[in-house]
């Protein structure tokens, strides 16, 4: 398709600004010195707002979102964005609020932060909350930069190391070389769990913490967490919560009561707010007592009935970000949180089990489950060896489940388990959408054994074929050029 | 209330298919010490009841729908095309995860390649990246950028002038890296960016330096011809980084053009709203030959099998996923959404509207400044002095009484007139930031006026 770029029509007519330089103004060129102004032109398209509209609309055409269809991406979460949580956030006092506007103006947003933060702090089962951190990483470096900054509290300079779980996501180890650990990987059983030994092994006085997922990457839940978590606190360490898989056990389970130091949520999986095709996100961290005093600023406050803003925490690890997190993300969940309540919260958690229970036992008659444990809100499964025989893999089964309209899983992750393909279809996925689902994955594996080449060949209906990776990497081209 | 879609009696199945009885017993397997005990929450809502409760909370909010807002400092309240608006809305984009699958995410993928070219054409700069989190992080991954392209993990020299948010967001992830961070500020407590101090100091670090980070146009609006201190910059052997405002870009000649090698900052101004700080949108954009340097998420151009035009996530070998511990940066989730909204209002606007209303904020920002400068000295009159240096739409202005009180007594007239600058630093309790966009009308700019006249 057409850049946008290549529609340029030089010279369309601006519809947005007067032409006039206000009454009694200076024009731009008299204020600017020459040496400042720009005097190049930009390759900024020149088009009509309808060509515009007409340009983003084709490009709708060639992309899937969770409004479009099934999204069994595992890990990632792809629930339903409610609209009301878009419709309440594009409220001109939650969109047009400053965000260095005096706290008496923004009494509304205020409060609903403060009651986020409670009501997150109850999910949890930690005893306070930031809602500062931007994403999930940015949860897990705030996270890190609190554990770093207890130890050296109590004079402890020598723990370099942070141990992360051979199948843990790479944010884990990426953030922890940011704030200048060590990364130690450590083992997992056959099973899929953590190898208590292997953890006693690794941990010791130079040990700062743990990175965990509970479900952990595989989907499944570390039972040993209290042993695990007694065993690290022994060693002085500390243990920190990846959220990626919180909505497994929201309000069913809480990692506070596992005995987590440290937790981050993605609000972007478990609250609903949209994932935006990338971005933005929010990554709200929760702490037990003992690390609430370095915690990041701001933070929201409560004086009687009135809500304010404050910097006054004097061994906070200082700021993290420009203004109070993704406020109006947070609204989202704020939004999600009130329409669930302390009843619905835990239906969630529960239909988001069922769900995957559901589908595994579908599909675990046609594909190869590697683990026996049971599941939670996501599972593994891989080609079958037959499949396998015929050429047919991972890669494949999923660029297919695009010809029967599927957005397809998670492939190649957790790096553990060969083959992967880690399926999570969310508790907002009704029966009729699983039951399509699981007919169409059967179709695939039947045309793997008696056609592989059309498994092997897809997708055959996307509005591009398998692109070319390579020389995207080789021939490196980010940007249109006219000079061309 | 949820949005679980399950009848009673397909639950019944599924549950049978799965050959456990009740719901709880998909839990059997947790230990009873980690079981939630009942949530200390209020009670689920229908969509009727929750929309009257979140409108309840907005009626408490006064904003910029209601205020007229003078109040900039990192966070603009510009014009936004209702096209942008409603673009935004296609749930093709926004409710689509992080395009891994290229087949079917060619539409934010092409989005995101033609946003990297707006980005990286706006800073003068060869390339640009898919976005970051906001202006203090893009700030930080910059600098981040500069110390592994240099090696130089000793010192990092940064303009006092720059955002005091940033530059405590970058204070932050400088320590937790044992990497010293020097903040020259203006000279004799003025607005410019001390550029004569940070080159001195740039010529005395030797092997040490990574990069010095400016601000252009700086927190105060200051703006400087940033080319022979660039030049400085590069013969101490270290990169020069700008923390930009790209808004600006469209009449000020951008720092890529001024020898800035990493151009960083917060891009929330070009059709984001002001949403109270986020989600706003990071940006960093650099010479050709930092692009392995670059953190997060690149979209490059390519084919498909059959040789049509294609677009993928490249050089994805920086990024975590893949390299782990040895990543560029830890970053995953950016701000593709907002970025969107940015490539929707730069199209909207194009290369007319984008200088027209660059334009429009100097003229009024001048406008003000130079009205107030007129009220500077009369009797009754709030306005010490208004000082002179070259800006774009954000000046200081210096007041009899301490800002905050000014600030307040304007506030009660439905402006929101600016930022007391004592709440950064105590010496400037009687100054006040104050920014003008193109959305401020001639009412306004003489309402402010005529408050300030009397206050």
């Amino acid at each position: 398709m057409e850049l946008i770029f290549e529609k340029n029509r030089p010279g369309a007519p601006d519809i947005y600004f007067p032409d006039e330089t206000p009454a009694g103004a200076r024009r731009a060129d008299e204020i600017v010195p020459d040496a400042l102004r720009r005097n190049e032109t930009l390759d900024l398209p020149s088009l009509s707002e309808l060509e515009v509209v007409r340009h983003v609309l084709a490009l709708c055409r060639r992309q899937v979102g969770i409004d479009s269809t099934f999204y069994p991406l595992g890990s990632c979460t792809m629930k339903y964005n409610p609209k009301i949580n878009e419709a309440v956030a594009r409220w001109p006092q939650y969109a047009s609020l400053h965000p260095l506007a005096p706290d008496e103006t923004a009494q509304g947003t205020l409060q609903a932060l403060y009651e986020l933060e409670r009501g997150l702090a109850q999910v949890t089962g930690m005893d306070e909350i930031t809602l500062n951190p931007l994403a999930g990483a940015h949860g897990e470096l705030t996270g890190l930069l609190l554990i770093k900054a207890w130890h050296e509290s109590r004079g402890d300079a020598k723990r370099r190391k942070i141990l992360v779980p051979d199948a843990a996501h790479g944010t884990n180890p990426a953030s922890a070389a940011i704030v200048g650990y060590e990364v130690v990987t450590i083992p997992g059983t056959p099973e899929g769990l953590v190898d208590l030994k292997g953890l006693e092994a690794a941990l010791g006085d130079d040990v700062a913490g743990l990175m965990l997922t509970n479900p952990n990457t595989l989907g499944l839940f570390e039972r040993d967490i209290v042993k695990i978590a007694k065993l690290v606190h022994d060693a002085g360490g500390q243990l920190y919560y990846d959220g990626a898989n919180l909505n497994a056990i929201l309000g069913v389970a809480r990692p506070g009561d596992m005995g987590f130091d440290v937790v981050h949520m993605n609000l972007h999986k478990t609250f609903s707010t949209p994932h935006g095709g990338g971005g933005p996100g929010a990554g709200p961290v929760g702490v037990k007592k003992h690390l609430r005093e370095f915690l990041p600023i701001p933070f929201v406050r409560k004086d009687g009935e009135r809500y304010g803003t404050s910097e006054e925490r004097p061994k906070t690890i200082g700021r993290i970000g420009g203004f109070y997190g993704n406020a109006n993300v947070l609204v989202r969940a704020y939004t999600y949180f009130r329409k669930h309540g302390r009843d619905g919260l835990p239906k969630v958690g529960q239909h988001a089990v069922l769900n995957a229970a559901y589908v595994l036992a579908k599909l675990q008659k046609t594909y190869t489950r590697p683990l026996g444990l049971p599941c939670m809100h996501e599972f593994i499964i891989q080609p079958t060896e037959e499949m396998l025989a015929k050429g047919v893999r991972t890669l494949h089964i999923a660029k297919r489940l695009i010809d029967y309209g599927y957005h397809p899983p998670t492939i190649y992750f957790p790096l553990v388990v060969k083959e992967a393909m880690m399926i999570e279809p969310t508790e907002t996925e009704s029966k009729a959408t699983l039951d399509g689902f699981v007919e169409a994955m059967e179709k695939i594996a039947k045309e793997a054994l008696e056609n592989p080449e059309l498994v092997i060949g897809a997708p055959h209906s996307s509005p591009v074929g398998k692109v070319d990776e390579t020389k995207a990497a080789r021939q490196l081209d980010l940007r249109f050029c006219a000079c061309e | 209330m949820t949005y679980i879609p399950h009848t009673e009696a397909e639950r019944s199945e599924m549950l049978k298919a799965v050959g456990v009885a009740r719901l709880e017993d998909l839990f059997a397997h947790l230990p009873e010490a980690v079981r939630s005990p009942a949530l200390d929450a209020p009670p689920g809502l229908g969509e009727m009841e929750l929309s009257a409760e979140l409108e309840r909370l907005a009626s408490k909010n006064r904003a910029s729908n209601e205020l007229a807002c003078f109040l900039g400092a990192g966070a603009y309240d510009h014009f936004i095309p209702p096209a942008v608006m409603e673009l935004i809305s296609r749930g093709e984009l926004y409710t689509a995860y992080t395009p891994y699958q290229p087949e079917i995410s060619q539409g934010v993928l092409q989005l995101i390649y033609e946003y990297q070219t707006m980005i990286a054409t706006l800073a003068g700069c060869d390339v640009a990246n898919a976005s970051l989190y906001d202006g203090a992080t893009a700030l930080v991954e910059g600098v981040q950028m500069a110390l592994r392209q240099t090696g130089r993990m000793g010192l990092v020299l940064a303009d006092g002038a720059i955002h005091p948010h940033y530059l405590a967001t970058l204070r932050t992830n400088l320590t937790a890296m044992g990497v010293k961070l020097e903040v020259v500020p203006p000279d004799g407590g003025g607005f410019e960016s001390a550029l004569g101090a940070l080159g001195e100091k740039a010529a005395a670090a030797g092997d040490a330096l990574a990069c010095v980070a400016v601000g252009y146009p700086n927190f105060y609006g200051a703006v400087a011809d940033l080319s022979k201190f660039a030049e400085l910059v590069h013969g101490a052997g270290a990169l020069l980084v700008a923390s930009s405002n790209p808004f600006a870009f469209g009449v000020l000649k951008p720092p890529g053009k001024l020898g800035a090698d990493i151009v960083c900052g917060e891009a929330q101004a070009l059709g984001v709203p002001l949403q109270y700080g986020g989600p706003y949108l990071g940006y960093v954009a650099s010479t050709a030959a930092l692009v392995r340097r670059m953190p997060g998420r690149l979209v490059g151009q390519t084919v498909d099998v059959q040789g049509r035009r294609a677009f993928t996530l490249t050089l994805q070998a920086r990024e975590q996923h893949i390299r782990r511990e040895k990543a560029t940066s830890n970053i995953c989730t950016n701000e593709a959404l907002c970025a969107m909204m940015a490539h929707f209002y730069m199209s909207c606007l194009g290369q007319r509207g984008l200088e027209r209303a660059g334009e429009l904020c100097l003229s009024k920002a001048d406008l003000l400044r130079r009205r107030l400068r007129g009220l500077a000295g009369t009797s009754g009159a709030a306005i010490k002095d208004v000082p002179e240096y070259a800006a774009f739409h954000e000046f200081v202005v210096e007041t009899r009484r301490p800002a905050r009180e000014v600030l307040a007594g304007l506030l009660k007239k439905k402006i929101l007139g600016g930022l007391d600058l004592g709440r950064y630093d105590p010496k400037r309790a009687h100054e006040m930031l104050v920014c003008v966009t193109e959305k401020r009308t001639a009412a306004e700019i003489e309402a402010y006026v005529e408050a300030l006249a009397v206050l």
